[in-house]
């Protein structure tokens, strides 16, 4: 039984990666920034602890982490999913929107990869995934602040990769394409299908498809994968 | 029913299973969606945040009190809301207090102000016995089948033909095109729009009005004024067209009639105008109906709005219209963007410039479709800025450089001046980005 927290964790994929970790007998914690009552289901259903607060707000990640490993001794499983995004082009991009779209997808992996490999460096074992997109790698039409941020965590899944594979702890990147939840509710109806014709299965994914294979790569099977950028977007 | 899980979860349903375009837009245009309050007129979203709703919908703000009271009070009764006769005492009341006000004896009630216009239409070739029916270019009458006939050209008109026949479009204002549509002695309705809203918030010229008052009786044409956006003191005037050298034949009215909280619209018209068209006996008073039209509920929502609808409230309309249109002048005076302050009242509109730069256009942005029909992203991106503050400003349908306000009767004037000055500080953020 493993102890994972999941950012961004009572909705969307978040909410079906934390489920796919609790079909697997581990106990999950999740994070999230604003519903209550998302988190209360959550709770429910799969018995998770719930944190509410924003990713990148230091305290809040230092005090999640120390909650969990309070509550059940360390950390084993890191699934850095909380993302936002703004539709907008270039043009209308503000300062504040540039930041708090990379505070939130970037700088929140940093943040809560940091507070929790303290203790998997110790434990000499864990897994670190972080959930990018297909935007960020694809000539795609994206907003350039959400696909700048989902290649940070590249890099970012790179070095750390390199940086903490000694200690048997994994780094990953999980790239999903346009799914059921998420970004594809937000776009018109001729973008997806775009997406649609470009994608070699010729349709958008879903969430459950794609937490199965989080759930994989946290999983103790998947221990030779690290630094790695996987795919799940039905071959765009 | 469990209202607080249907605030949680229902936005995201009406995406799954009602309309996810208008989702996926309201979305696009930063709109506030998870609105789940009404409080002091004005709307709250899940995060707290106060919304103050210019659409026009409500007249005194959303969940006005004495409104929702008045509801409330009559559900408390056991009094029927729907009568199997369709005698209903509750639409008695209401069509006699439409005829204190407007002196119009004859009120035909329905539900939507689409239906009202299909009234008209079947009032008028009723009554006429002429089938031809003349609208204006950049009309907006509702979105059924003959009610879409009478459209502009465009996206809510063209996928639908074929239209309604007998229907001749003439430019706004244009009295000789009005004059020849007439001549040929087949039209049997001229509908207009006093104001038109999705048109651009364009005023009938007075010399246009005198025209159609004058041709439409000299070649006994039924006059219909539309009135679903410019009546109910929108303007300044219980309706619009009390100012007109002629009275309409008939005028359609819905909206906010129904208090914000149900749906109701109405055609008036004369007593002698509605037993000429469908007196002949007994089936003819019937042969235009709509099932729920007389319903106590909706008719119950509107008694009480008309009641709070006095005339002090529409000279607050009048002076406080007159004052923010002032002051929309005043403040936008001179930026680069703005060509003309339009409208009456609290029915106001911004016509904007084209942006001309590149990567503020449609086409940059991805929709080439609406690109390819030349729209312009001047009021949507200003609608957008505004969005962010709380200000729920919209675009005209069919114009999409003119940026469109209709606010509640009721909104305090501090709240106008923030938003004149809020406009003023997004256009000049639109104009340095271009």
């Amino acid at each position: 039984m493993k102890r994972c927290i999941v950012t961004g964790g009572t909705r969307g994929l978040g909410r079906a990666i934390a489920g796919a970790l609790a079909k697997r007998g581990h106990r999950v914690a999740v994070t999230y920034s604003k519903n209550d009552d998302d988190a209360e289901d959550v709770k429910k259903e799969i018995g998770a602890l719930t944190f509410k607060g924003s990713v990148a707000d230091a305290g809040h990640v230092r005090d999640t982490v120390a909650a969990v490993v309070a509550a059940w001794g360390g950390v084993d499983v890191l699934v850095n999913n909380a993302g936002i995004t703004q539709i907008l082009p270039l043009a209308l991009i503000e300062e504040k929107d540039w930041d708090l779209v990379m505070d939130v997808n970037a700088k929140g992996a940093f943040l809560f990869s940091r507070a929790c490999l303290k203790h998997m460096i110790k434990a000499r074992s864990g897994r670190v995934l972080s959930i990018g997109n297909f935007a960020s790698e694809r000539l795609v039409e994206a907003p350039v602040h959400y696909a700048a941020s989902k290649s940070a965590l590249r890099g970012f899944t790179e070095a750390l990769a390199r940086e903490v594979g000694r200690y048997g702890i994994t780094v990953n990147l999980l790239a999903p394409g346009l799914l059921d939840v998420g970004l594809a509710r937000m776009l018109p109806q001729h973008r997806l299908e775009e997406y649609r014709a470009q994608c070699g299965l010729g349709r958008t994914g879903t969430a459950a498809e794609v937490a199965e294979l989080a759930a994989f790569l946290v999983s103790d099977e998947a221990s030779f994968v690290t630094g790695a950028k996987i795919a799940a977007d039905g071959g765009v | 029913m469990d209202h607080r899980e249907i605030l949680r979860k229902g936005f995201g349903e009406f995406a799954d299973h009602v309309n996810p375009f208008v989702a996926q837009r309201a979305e696009l245009a930063g709109e506030a969606i998870r609105v789940v309050r009404a409080a002091d007129g004005h709307l709250w979203d899940a995060d707290g945040r106060a919304i103050e709703d210019f659409h026009g919908t409500q007249m005194f703000g959303h969940r006005h009190p004495a409104i929702t009271r008045a509801v409330s009070d009559w559900l408390a009764t056991d009094i029927p809301s729907w009568y199997p006769s369709r005698v209903s005492p509750h639409a008695g009341r209401l069509a006699k207090m439409l005829h204190e006000r407007t002196g119009y004896s004859c009120s035909f009630f329905a539900c939507a102000g689409t239906d009202a216009v299909e009234a008209a239409i079947k009032l008028g070739r009723a009554l006429t016995k002429k089938p031809g029916i003349v609208a204006l270019e950049g009309a907006y009458h509702g979105c059924s089948v003959g009610s879409t006939a009478l459209m502009a050209r465009g996206p809510f008109h063209d996928p639908f033909g074929p239209h309604l026949p007998g229907v001749a479009r003439i430019p706004l204002g244009d009295a000789e095109a009005l004059a020849r549509a007439l001549s040929a002695g087949d039209v049997g309705s001229v509908i207009v729009e006093p104001i038109q809203g999705e048109g651009g918030v364009r005023v009938l010229p007075d010399a246009f009005v005198a025209a159609l008052c004058e041709l439409t009786k000299k070649h006994g044409a039924l006059l219909v004024a539309d009135e679903i956006q410019t009546g109910l003191g929108r303007t300044g005037r219980f309706l619009r067209t009390e100012s007109w050298p002629r009275r309409p034949d008939v005028v359609l009215l819905g909206k906010a009639l129904g208090g914000g909280l149900a749906p109701i619209s109405v055609l008036l018209t004369d007593r002698d105008t509605f037993a000429r068209a469908y007196g002949r006996d007994f089936e003819g008073g019937e042969s235009h109906n709509v099932t729920f039209s007389y319903n106590a509920l909706s008719c119950v929502a509107a008694i009480a709005a008309l009641e709070l609808l006095d005339d002090a409230m529409i000279a607050r309309v009048r002076d406080v219209g007159t004052a923010f249109k002032k002051k929309l002048e005043s403040v936008l005076a001179g930026q680069s963007l703005v060509e003309e302050v339009r409208g009456e009242g609290l029915m106001l509109g911004v016509k904007l410039k084209a942006i001309e730069h590149p990567w503020l256009t449609f086409e940059h942005f991805g929709f080439e479709t609406i690109a390819a029909e030349g729209r312009s992203t001047a009021a949507p991106l200003l609608c957008h800025r505004l969005h962010q503050h709380g200000l729920f400003c919209f675009t005209c349908g069919h114009d999409w450089s003119v940026f469109r306000l209709q606010p509640r009767y009721t909104i305090p004037e501090a709240t106008l001046d923030r938003l004149a000055t809020q406009i003023r500080t997004e256009l000049d953020y639109l104009t340095g980005l271009s």
